[in-house]
């Protein structure tokens, strides 16, 4: 008897879960280390500005599989970050301001191109601002090897694979440069380089995240698992034990969600998700 | 030898137009053990942040160990303040000391088993190894200033730049701090200390460097302890500066012999 079946879930129903772990994963763990950086609200900030990126990426390749999308979502994730840097350093705008005025220009403009072209090229809006895995888990597939899988979960499987051997092998230049930024310089670690991969990563694994839970929802999966984490976490391992688990219960827990409440998917494991949260905060309070 | 350590020519700096430091010349020896003081503003931790590039300066140039920072990137500790510090970040004892030996692994680098033994000298040395495994948030002032301690010792480097580690601390591990900071000195390590206390200054360091947005008095700490230059450093802040000179007329006590 195998797990799936064990729940009694379909295949269908296992790949929906895997689709929605695996994005949760891949988002966690660059966003622990934007919360640990106090860069939530940038998380915030890039997955909000990718949306034009996206769209002309869409535009240009005709497909939400194409890796115009990345390519677009990184530089509008980019030019973002790099916006609000300079109206903060050059311009004198307090940070909070920049980046409110910043992201909030970029969305509406990736709004605006959607409307405008979203009637010649199959793009849906909703799709797009609030994810609809439970539709996409249905699309396009792809055969690896001898084993078919829908095109999402290869998406997500590889975006969190990206964030993986991203947080494994650059642990350290990342810790130090979280931790004490003008100490990693001193010891020539160049954290500015590490910060930048960073936002690199979280752009990519955003625009995976988009067709899960869209882009409205996709900052939950950044901040949730890393907040949650550090409730409770001493240590980083334990941190990263925590996000783990908590990208696992969230799309399980959604999953049951959805199906009671009939709802989208995405929004369910965002709920369940910020469920766990006030769980662990609850918990962490009487422990304390 | 003879080279200074530390060496800052014309080094001005200055916040939204308004100068916090001007014409900064110093030229440090090597092996030497040096307090930094001045009143509030008077641009101790703007001068230790230029000097470790946090900070671009308006003109001038400063040389670490005869070289611009750049290529003694490694060889440079800093002791930051400790309000710049998350205490909440989920990192022990040992982490943070581990972070010291981190200035030979690669990009792809991980800690291995000589790292941890340098790390765990280092908490031998600052009396923290029993706190090894203790996250930083749980320890008291005096037990972070020497986790970080610690994390410079690691590091093995040559000069070390450390903004207040005297601040918060109680007066046993103060009287620690300063006697690591001497043996460190009598290994031949050049050490700059932000310090805020005039009444200990002159017996805590061998040498003074009086800032208040320029350098009002530098050299042997004997020497720069006079109420003259005291005076034209802190300025109008005379109760610290009569306590001082109450001190001095006493017949130096609160000085050790």
């Amino acid at each position: 008897m195998t797990p799936a079946a064990f729940l009694s879930l379909t295949a269908n129903d296992g790949w929906l879960l895997a689709a929605a772990f695996l994005t949760a994963l891949a988002c966690g763990l660059p966003g622990a280390w934007l919360v640990l950086r106090r860069m939530s609200l940038t998380g915030d900030a890039i997955s909000h500005s990718v949306l034009p990126g996206i769209v002309i990426g869409f535009l240009i390749s005709g497909s939400l599989d194409s890796p115009w999308l990345v390519i677009g979502a990184a530089t509008c994730g980019w030019l973002a970050v790099m916006l609000i840097d300079r109206l903060h350093h050059v311009g004198g705008v307090r940070e909070d301001a920049a980046t409110g005025i910043v992201f909030t220009t970029m969305f509406s403009l990736g709004v605006l191109l959607m409307r405008r072209y979203a009637g010649r090229v199959d793009l849906d809006p909703d799709c797009v601002l609030f994810g609809q895995i439970d539709t996409a888990i249905h699309g396009a597939r792809v055969t690896i090897g001898s084993l078919e899988i829908p095109g999402i979960v290869a998406s997500s499987a590889f975006s969190a694979l990206l964030a993986i051997t991203f947080a494994a092998i650059l642990h350290h230049r990342l810790l130090a440069s979280a931790f004490d930024t003008p100490h990693s310089r001193m010891l020539g670690h160049a954290p500015a380089l590490t910060r930048s991969l960073l936002l690199a990563v979280t752009a990519a694994v955003v625009v995976a995240a988009f067709q899960a839970v869209g882009a409205i929802m996709s900052v939950a999966l950044l901040v949730l698992p890393g907040a949650t984490g550090l409730l409770i976490a001493r240590r980083m391992p334990a941190l990263f034990a925590v996000i783990t688990v908590h990208a696992a219960l969230s799309a399980f827990l959604g999953f049951q969600l959805a199906g009671l409440a009939n709802c989208n998917y995405g929004a369910a494991v965002v709920i369940a998700g910020a469920g766990l949260f006030v769980l662990t905060a609850v918990f962490a309070k009487i422990r304390a | 030898m003879n080279a200074p350590a530390l060496e800052t020519h014309n080094l001005s700096v200055s916040y939204r137009g308004k100068p916090v430091l001007q014409g900064v010349d110093l030229a440090i020896p090597a092996g030497s053990l040096t307090g930094l003081m001045g009143p509030n503003g008077a641009g101790k931790s703007t001068l230790l942040k230029t000097l470790i590039g946090e900070i671009r300066p308006d003109s001038g140039w400063a040389r670490l160990l005869g070289e611009p920072l750049a290529r003694v990137l490694g060889r440079v500790g800093y002791v930051p303040q400790r309000e710049s510090i998350d205490w909440d970040f989920p990192v022990s004892v040992l982490d943070v000391a581990l972070m010291g030996t981190a200035r030979d692994l690669g990009w792809f680098g991980r800690p291995g088993r000589g790292h941890r033994r340098r790390a765990m000298d280092a908490l031998e040395q600052t009396g923290m190894a029993d706190f090894a495994g203790r996250r930083i948030g749980e320890l008291s002032g005096g037990q972070q200033q020497r986790a970080f301690l610690a994390r410079a010792l690691a590091q093995d480097a040559d000069i070390y730049l450390m903004d207040e580690p005297l601040a918060g601390v109680d007066a046993a591990t103060e009287r620690a701090i300063i006697a690591l900071l001497g043996t460190m000195r009598d290994a031949g390590k050049t050490v700059v200390v932000v310090h805020h206390d005039l009444r200990t200054a002159g017996r805590y360091f061998d040498r003074l460097v009086l800032l208040n947005l320029r350098v009002v008095a530098h050299g042997p700490a004997d020497d720069v302890m006079r109420r003259e230059l005291l005076e034209k450093a802190y300025g109008g802040k005379l109760t610290l500066l009569s306590e001082v000179a109450a001190r001095e007329v006493r017949g130096g006590e609160g000085r050790e012999p």
